[in-house]
């Protein structure tokens, strides 16, 4: 499978997750009777532990004639039972299950399947997985799972590390994961400098965790910091932000959008931001405010911005986001960091800085401050994968 | 006016309110009608007239706006 292709079926299995009758939905599929069915459809919203009944072998002639003309057979009997057994006490739950996805060769992927406590239902998803996946597919079981604080990612799954995770400097604030990208070095992680590197005051080598250490008390080191821009020594600075290289075995490349945000599941793309762009709805993912939505108001602007210990810093050939109303923020404290992007075509160009309330000829006016990618990518030699 | 034409017009404008600590930021923005302009942010106290004045031969329509607020970083 290409990577495109892996990751349309990792995003189409986890809505299908999320699905109340997700397993009934596998059921009906390898009857191979299709959605069309209204018969079908009509069965996707009742209770599992209703299936029984409904496939119950007293009335095999209705529900073939139903299913136009398909046998109800006693296997497909026991799996409507075996399946009403594993949802009849919550139908909602998610299965223990995950999708992720792994290279084989270049450019192509295979889906990678991880779950715990086989069950009915978990092999069935898997199975399905299997069978969209047309056989590319590796399936394992989790067993003695750690914390994240210990653990190892386990296998060559990825999406561990979605970007908008917390991360940080263990003296600095929580910020965003913004982006992974490639340096000559090997690939990394982006963020802002004061999230990363302390404005300026860390050190190369610096350990970055995630979660950041005040968000968890087991925190993890994923990365060593690289390069990062110095806020403290200078009056103007024409960006803030910070790459650090991550740890041997940790997933990269994996600018995808987290589950259970807009776009989740699609893989975000490099682009430079012109003036043309101005007027653009914009969104962004963030350890505190998570998905929100902007418009792309001013391009090149050199706004000044408070940092927490430091002081007054002025930016220059920043890119600024105007709030959908002045107390429905674009970004939060903790969002630093995260990736700002065009939903419409899913391409990226800045990272988070800072933002706020301000009066602009009288009316109040939320706003946050974009850093462009393109300068610091190019000062430092880094690309998308 | 074409992108490029508007961005040489923010550097001018920017050379020329360089030092003026009345002036919190120079960008490029559109106006209302949805046209490319040079947006300069400045002090409610500040002249604005006279900015305007000195903009003049930026040959670019500018947008002068009276601010005040802080911006924090996240």
């Amino acid at each position: 499978m290409t990577l495109d292709e892996v990751i349309s079926l990792k995003s189409e299995m986890e809505s299908e997750f999320e699905k109340p009758a997700a397993g009934l939905r596998l059921l009906q599929n390898s009857l191979d009777a299709g959605l069309a069915n209204r018969f079908v459809q009509s069965l996707i919203s009742r209770p599992l532990r209703e299936l029984p009944m409904i496939f119950d072998a007293s009335t095999p002639g209705l529900v073939s004639a139903a299913l136009r003309g398909r046998s109800v057979t006693p296997n497909l009997v026991a799996a409507a039972k075996a399946l009403s057994a594993q949802g009849a006490e919550d139908d909602t739950a998610m299965p223990n299950l995950t999708v992720g996805y792994s290279e084989v060769s270049q450019h192509q992927y295979r889906a990678e399947v991880r779950f715990q406590r086989a069950s009915v239902r978990t092999v069935l998803l898997a199975r399905e997985v299997a069978r969209r996946a047309n056989g590319e597919v590796r399936i394992g079981e989790y067993r003695d799972l750690k914390s994240l604080g210990d653990a190892v990612v386990p296998g060559p799954a990825v999406d561990r590390l979605p970007i908008g995770s917390s991360v940080g400097h263990q003296k600095g604030p929580a910020g965003s994961l913004g982006l992974f990208l490639k340096s000559n070095e090997g690939p990394g992680i982006v963020s802002n400098s004061h999230v990363f590197a302390r404005c300026g005051k860390a050190r190369r080598g610096d350990p970055i965790y995630a979660p950041h250490p005040q968000d968890t008390k087991d925190p993890r080191e994923i990365a060593t910091l690289r390069y990062f821009s110095d806020l403290v020594h200078e009056d103007e600075v024409p960006f803030d932000a910070a790459f650090a290289l991550l740890k041997d075995g940790l997933p990269s490349n994996a600018n995808i959008i987290p589950q259970g945000m807009p776009q989740s599941g699609k893989r975000l793309t490099e682009t430079k931001v012109l003036a043309a762009n101005l007027g653009l709805e914009v969104c962004k993912v963030g350890r505190t405010s998570k998905h929100t939505t902007g418009t792309l108001s001013a391009v090149a602007v050199s706004p000044t911005i408070e940092y927490p210990g430091l002081g007054d810093v002025k930016l220059s050939g920043m890119l600024e986001v105007q709030w959908e109303a002045p107390d429905k923020e674009f970004s939060k404290p903790g969002d630093s960091g995260s990736a700002v992007y065009r939903p419409d075509t899913m391409e990226v160009f800045g990272i988070v800085v800072g933002g706020g309330v301000r009066i602009v000829e009288g009316k109040d006016e939320g706003v946050s401050i974009v850093c462009p990618l393109d300068v610091f990518m190019k000062e430092w030699n880094l690309s998308f994968a | 006016m074409t992108v490029d034409q508007i961005s040489k017009a923010a550097e001018r404008a920017k050379s020329l309110l360089r030092n003026r600590s009345d002036v919190s930021s120079v960008g490029i923005s559109r106006s209302r009608d949805g046209d490319l302009c040079v947006r300069v942010d400045v002090d409610p106290e500040t002249d604005k007239k006279g900015i305007e004045k000195l903009l003049a031969k930026i040959g670019a329509p500018v947008i002068i706006r009276a601010v005040t607020g802080l911006l924090r970083a996240h």
